[in-house]
């Protein structure tokens, strides 16, 4: 089933897009800065609550990303992006049990109500990080590239597709639940301690890992951004708005398909194996299809297609999310509601779409 | 700058902005400021524990009330800041981080699953910060951030089992358990594997079986517990570590398939007054319950609770029943009394101080004891007490120990 | 068909003969006509059972030969003593002596005069060991009662406890029963305890018996008897072979065709959620993310239904369901009109945006109920024609609130799909999804058929609250859990179709039931799902496809 055009290709030719990038490096410069040199009580100051806050929003940002990729450029909508995320997180999850259980010698809680008595050596094979960020990505991407084999080879398409995707991250979550998989359960995966020799418990470590979230933030951004404007975006963009035309042309859409997928997918670990560390937690809950719903309202919200789009949807509306359930929260599904209705009803193109649209309503007047 | 880029940079001006405010307000309310004292209620109030931990909240912000009425602590006000993690275990780790570095509370009173207590734990301890638990759970732990006021497994589980193993609690041989799959039930029943293991009783007389958070359809667990109470061996009993929703499943199954307790009776560890409620109880009557406290006790203690909990329900008109009051509220009501007492003794809020004027403090348990804390494991000692369920959507006492029991942290039936 | 006791007594002849002597002299005492008992003996009874747990036994056996076999008057205070000991209403006061809480205030226990000074001791709760004997001697007095249906009730308990029982109680019952199932239940029974006899005659008999009654009951017995008797005799463990091998022939029937039954029940569970759905997304084409909301609101309108009638009319209580399909449905339908004419409307050629559209409505729905009745769940009171069951057959026990949620889906899917086939709205409704430019040429009204058709989707959705009131529990966010089943239902069965989604939400049932027995309940829903997933490969659009919009 096509999806309705954008109307909004031109914005990808503009090319101080690369503004976003240089503002997260600006801000990922800031979050250390903010915080060490100004004392706790400066009006300046950021506290560690606030950098902790930022840092989850960069990686929230990330995963609004990988959507975007495959949903706005490539017409695919996937209601399960959390399955990727929570792949990475986990991936991260066990290196974080590996070092803390190297460090402190203590098996962790699950393992011990489950009646273990060593760490088992499943998991020990992510004890050293960039070996454990390898395997987390690959992971991501084997998963991503069977769920993508079996989906556009039938040509499963559109709500099929992202129905399906439901319920394959539904089904991950209730596999993730059941302890006997001895992956923590509902007790997810708690007690880390160090992260690359740094202890994670100390406020300048929580304060690099979200400068860090910032800055890879930028890196995929720019990646991205590279990508859609090359001539494999363009094919991108070209399956999204008629993949039959496309195929008869010669190219194998589904190979096109698939690359992007795995693409997202591992964009997406990413972002789990970096929000892990400052959630400081891990539980089968990141996999809800929930989550996975609301990932895509981000995107929408924001601006599908624009990659700009899907981080100032991310960030809004998780700044908006975390005020509003301190102050008011009975109140955020109501905004949530009533903000996705407003889009999608009316501001089709997302506040960056609508955003583009006025600019060039206003160029042509 | 272009356009784009000046709305990200107000955006996260936006960010910046909100929280220096909070901080800025949390600044006078700090343990050592002039302000009111903050204390952190960590209770849901959405999801699945909503039920039963809006409860805990209702009756902290009462307790506070009624601090406050007294004149405060040590000159001060009390205020309760209430927060809602919505059940979900993450959310309480963000929540308790928001309360002690934004909110600067002086101790946080929360949790009622233990997994959420454990997501909270690293948070308290790199802080350095006070949790007081209310419930029952399964011990194992002993962290010098959190003060356990209630019943560890060798001053609830333990003693219950025992009684349904002797003669008069019907010479129990034979044991079903059947729990909710996290680290509360799964270890309940390891320990007590152990523990059946030092009294002989044979492998093939233990069935384990775990279902999901939430889950409702019991069809075929009845029917496998049904089928297990007919093999030979003798009497079976079922341990039900299930919580939440799926103690009214579990039960309505029980009852629409024939299960009484004269036959199969059922332990449930984590039952109270409100699992039962809408429930006809009258084919429940005799199914087991363990808790430091039953509403039904007669003490002019538990005839003030329970006449207070009722005028405030009133007071406020929340949904809750005035006439139900279970032991996580009591607890709850006896941590905040106890936090108030040591914070006067120790002339300070900070959490290191409190902590050391806890040891040895006691305090009234509306159960009809002198509740002690423990002065080295910050483990509180409670009574024991056996209820069976009554036709009146309640609990009968069946047994309660005569004093109060020492609690045993780390229990010697779980095999290491 | 000769009764047990003749097979018995044809082998044993002149052993039965004594026996029948024994129980004469035995049972006497019991049977003559005494004099009032003294109120000597009433308290004896009563301190027994308030002070000595050892003595349970014997002062319950007193209790039961008083109600049976003594003066109206004593065997009325016997009947009043066991319900006052069952409802938790004896208080042992240490001063002033035993008395009953009754409904305005107490009485003697021993008399049964009104107690006039005030009473604070709490009433004492029978023990689990009392609570037993209390139940067995309760059945041991109904034997005698003149109803039947409470005699083979008390029958089937003796049968049950029959270790614990008093014998000679039970031949008296049986020499005097009139009732053909009566006498099959305490022939059973004592042919248990002859398992135990000293006649290997009486033993083989007793086996024999066991086999033509087959229960796990009688299983076990057996397989006790194997167990603890290695040097039985050849006519013993031929009879033993038989009778377990019969035993376990019906056994597996039953449990099979109770695994049958909980799969249909699953299914119906399926196809009512499912059916709404599969005329939305299938005739609409409109993927509706709030239909698990609309499931949640039909259960909670079946709520303000009951409580409603609870407190004005509660004489129809029992009736709450029926009266609150018309509710549900309609309350439904509304809400689902309003839902197309003011969203759905303007998002129809734009799946993916009415998909998120629909999302935002569940999660504001959720919030509202949650906020208007709370997030805890609602309980509902079993109708009383519902509750319990019934043993159809050795291990095959059927509960009535699911048979009924069966029968009510099959009612429901029967209404719907002659809705859709054979009135002319479905004419109108069918028309419009095929071809919907002819159908307006020809003057149909389709938007309105499409609110319509959308209202008819949300009504029916409601309608499977109403079902799942009996059988899940309802609290908000219970929609979520039936959404994503539901949708994979109408996926494998083809959307549009009902037929499609009756077979669909079988199969689907039926494989998830036959799975969770031998790998837990996780297990079978991961399996389900990655199922459908392999058969949407070869047919991705469904079992029984259906032309749509598309």
């Amino acid at each position: 089933m096509p999806t309705a055009a954008i109307s909004l290709r031109p914005s990808f030719r503009i090319s101080s897009q690369l503004g976003l990038p240089a503002l997260l490096v600006c801000v990922a410069l800031v979050l250390p800065l903010f915080n060490a040199v100004f004392p706790p009580g400066h009006p300046l100051h950021l506290s560690l609550f606030v950098v902790n806050l930022v840092g989850q929003i960069m990686c929230f940002a990330l995963l609004a990303l990988a959507l975007d990729f495959v949903w706005g450029l490539l017409g695919v909508l996937s209601l399960g992006h959390g399955i990727f995320f929570g792949i990475g997180g986990y991936v991260m999850g066990f290196h974080l049990l590996n070092s803390a259980y190297a460090d402190t010698q203590v098996l962790p809680d699950f393992m011990q109500f489950m009646g273990w008595s060593t760490f088992p050596a499943a998991l020990q094979p992510f004890a050293e990080l960039p070996v454990a960020v390898l395997l987390g990505l690959m992971m991501a991407v084997l998963v991503g590239g069977v769920v993508g084999l079996a989906a556009f080879r039938s040509r499963i398409n559109g709500v099929y597709f992202s129905i399906i995707t439901q319920a394959l991250t539904y089904a991950l979550m209730l596999l993730l639940f059941n302890n006997d998989l001895g992956l923590g359960g509902n007790n997810g995966l708690t007690g880390f301690t160090l992260l690359a020799g740094f202890d994670l418990a100390h406020e300048s470590t929580q304060v690099g890992l979200a400068s860090l979230s910032a800055v890879v933030l930028a890196a995929v951004f720019f990646l991205l951004r590279w990508l859609a404007l090359s001539s494999f975006g363009q094919a991108m963009v070209a399956v999204r708005d008629d993949e039959a035309r496309l195929r008869f042309l010669g190219f194998r859409t589904d190979r096109i398909k698939l690359a992007a997928w795995c693409l997202s997918a591992a964009v997406a670990a990413l972002a789990g194996m970096l929000y892990v560390p400052q959630v400081g937690i891990i539980n089968p809950g990141i996999v809800s299809p929930m989550l996975s719903v609301e990932i895509a309202v981000w995107v929408a919200i924001g601006g599908r297609g624009t990659l700009i789009g899907a981080v100032l949807g991310a960030v809004i509306l998780n700044c908006l999310k975390f005020w509003l359930s301190a102050e008011i929260p009975s109140a955020w599904p109501f905004v949530l509601a009533g903000i996705t209705l407003l889009i999608t009803v009316a501001l089709q193109n997302g506040l960056w779409g609508g955003l583009q649209q006025l600019r060039a309503l206003r160029a042509t007047a | 700058m272009k356009r784009r880029n000046f709305l990200s940079a107000v955006g996260s001006g936006v960010v910046a902005a909100s929280a220096g405010s909070i901080s800025q307000t949390a600044l006078a309310a700090t343990p050592s400021g002039n302000g009111p004292v903050k204390l952190g209620l960590l209770f849901s109030q959405s999801g699945a524990m909503a039920n039963n931990e809006s409860l805990l909240k209702d009756i902290s912000l009462m307790t506070i009330d009624q601090l406050n009425a007294k004149g405060g602590v040590m000159g001060r006000k009390v205020e309760g800041v209430v927060v809602d993690p919505a059940s979900d275990w993450p959310m309480y780790a963000q929540m308790s981080k928001q309360l002690i570095l934004s909110e600067k509370v002086a101790a946080i009173f929360g949790c009622w699953t233990s997994v959420s207590r454990k997501s909270v734990l690293p948070v308290v301890e790199a802080q350095d910060s006070l949790l007081f638990y209310p419930l029952h759970f399964e011990g194992e732990e002993q962290s010098k951030n959190v003060v356990y006021l209630n019943s560890p497994p060798s001053s609830s589980v333990l003693p219950a089992v025992e009684y349904l193993m002797t003669p008069q609690g019907g010479e129990a041989k034979r044991f079903f358990m059947v729990g909710s799959d996290y680290v509360w039930p799964r270890t309940i029943n390891k320990m007590l594997k152990g523990y059946l293991k030092t009294k002989g009783v044979p492998d093939s007389a233990i069935r384990e079986q775990y279902v999901p958070f939430s889950h409702s359809n019991f069809q075929s667990i009845v029917r496998d517990i049904k089928a297990f109470a007919a093999q030979p061996g003798g009497q079976a009993i079922v341990v039900l570590t299930v919580v939440g929703d799926s103690i009214p499943a579990m039960f309505k199954e029980a009852i629409n398939q024939g299960i009484r307790a004269t036959d199969i009776p059922i332990l449930g560890l984590d039952v109270v007054d409100s699992d039962l409620e809408g429930l006809d109880t009258a084919p429940l009557v005799g199914h087991l319950s363990c808790w430091c406290y039953f509403q039904n006790i007669d003490t002019p203690a538990n005839r003030q609770l329970k006449s207070d909990w009722a005028n405030y329900v009133k007071a406020k008109q929340l949904k809750h029943r005035p006439d139900m009051v279970i032991d996580p509220m009591v607890s709850t009501v006896m941590g905040i009394n106890l936090w108030a007492q040591a914070a006067t003794k120790a002339k300070s809020f900070e959490p290191a101080a409190v902590r050391k004027a806890l040891a040895g403090m006691t305090v009234v348990d509306p159960a009809g004891y002198i509740a002690k804390m423990d002065s080295t494991n910050q483990y509180l000692w409670r009574g024991t007490m056996i209820g069976s369920i009554n036709a009146k959507q309640g609990f009968d006492i069946l047994w309660k120990s005569k004093d109060i029991v020492a609690p045993v942290p780390y229990s010697p039936f779980v095999k290491a | 068909m000769k009764s047990l006791f003749d097979r018995l007594r044809g082998s044993v002849r002149w052993r039965c003969w004594l026996q029948h002597v024994l129980i004469a002299c035995l049972c006497a005492p019991v049977l003559q006509a005494q004099a009032a008992m003294p109120a000597q003996e009433r308290l004896s009874i009563v301190v027994s059972i308030c002070t000595d747990p050892g003595s349970y036994r014997s002062a319950m056996d007193r209790v039961v030969q008083v109600v049976v076999g003594t003066s109206p008057e004593d065997a009325d205070w016997g009947k009043t003593f066991l319900e006052r000991l069952q409802a938790v209403a004896l208080i042992c006061r240490e001063q002033g002596g035993p008395v009953f809480k009754v409904e305005h205030g107490h009485v003697d226990a021993v008399t049964l005069e009104p107690v006039t000074d005030a009473v604070d001791e709490l009433p004492m709760v029978p023990t689990l060991v009392l609570a037993r004997l209390l139940k067995n001697s309760q059945a041991e007095t109904e034997l005698f009662s003149p109803d039947v249906l409470t005699r083979r009730a008390a029958a089937q308990r003796m049968s049950q406890a029959y270790a614990q029982i008093n014998e000679p109680l039970v031949r008296l019952a049986l020499s005097k029963a009139a009732d053909a199932e009566v006498m099959e239940t305490l022939e059973l029974t004592l042919a248990k305890r002859s398992l135990a006899s000293e006649s290997a005659d009486l033993r083989v008999g007793a086996i024999r018996a066991m086999g033509s009654a087959p229960s796990e009951g009688t299983r076990t017995l057996l397989k006790n008897y194997q167990e603890d008797r290695p040097d039985m005799g050849p006519g013993e463990r031929a009879a033993l072979t038989q009778s377990l091998s019969q035993i376990n022939r019906v056994l597996w029937v039953g449990k099979a065709a109770s695994i049958i039954f909980s799969g249909l029940s699953y299914a119906g569970v399926l196809l009512i959620t499912a059916l709404g759905l599969s005329i939305v997304f299938g005739l609409l084409g409109v993927i509706n993310l709030a239909h698990g909301e609309f499931i949640m609101i039909g259960a909670y309108a079946t709520f303000v239904v009951e409580k409603w009638l609870q407190a004005h009319a509660p004489g129809w209580f029992d009736a709450y369901v029926f009266l609150a399909i018309p509710f549900a449905f309609v309350v439904c339908a509304l809400i689902g009109m309003v839902l197309e004419m003011t969203i759905i409307r303007h998002l129809y050629k734009r799946p993916l945006e009415t998909l998120l559209a629909t999302w935002a409505v569940s999660i504001a729905l959720i919030k509202l109920v949650q906020i208007l009745f709370g997030s805890q769940n609602v309980e509902f009171i079993t109708p009383s024609f519902l509750q319990g069951g019934v043993q159809l057959y050795p291990a095959l026990f059927v509960t009535w609130n699911r048979v009924f949620a069966i029968a009510l889906a099959l009612v429901i899917f029967a209404a719907a799909y002659a809705l859709i086939r054979h009135t002319r709205f479905g004419l109108l409704i069918r028309a419009t999804t095929q071809r919907r430019d002819t159908a307006r040429a020809l003057g149909i009204p389709a938007p309105s058929i499409d609110r319509m058709a959308f209202g008819l989707g949300s009504g029916l959705a409601g309608l499977a609250g109403v079902v799942l009131t009996q059988i899940a529990s309802v609290n908000p966010s219970m929609g979520t859990s039936f959404v994503i089943d539901a949708f994979m239902v109408v996926v494998l069965g083809g959307a549009g179709s009902l037929v499609g989604t009756a077979v669909s939400s079988l199969v689907l049932g039926e494989v998830n039931q036959l799975i969770e027995p031998f790998y837990g309940a996780v297990a079978a829903k991961v399996a389900v799902l990655l199922l459908i997933v392999l058969i949407i490969q070869r047919r991705p659009q469904g079992l029984f496809a259906l032309k749509t919009r598309g």
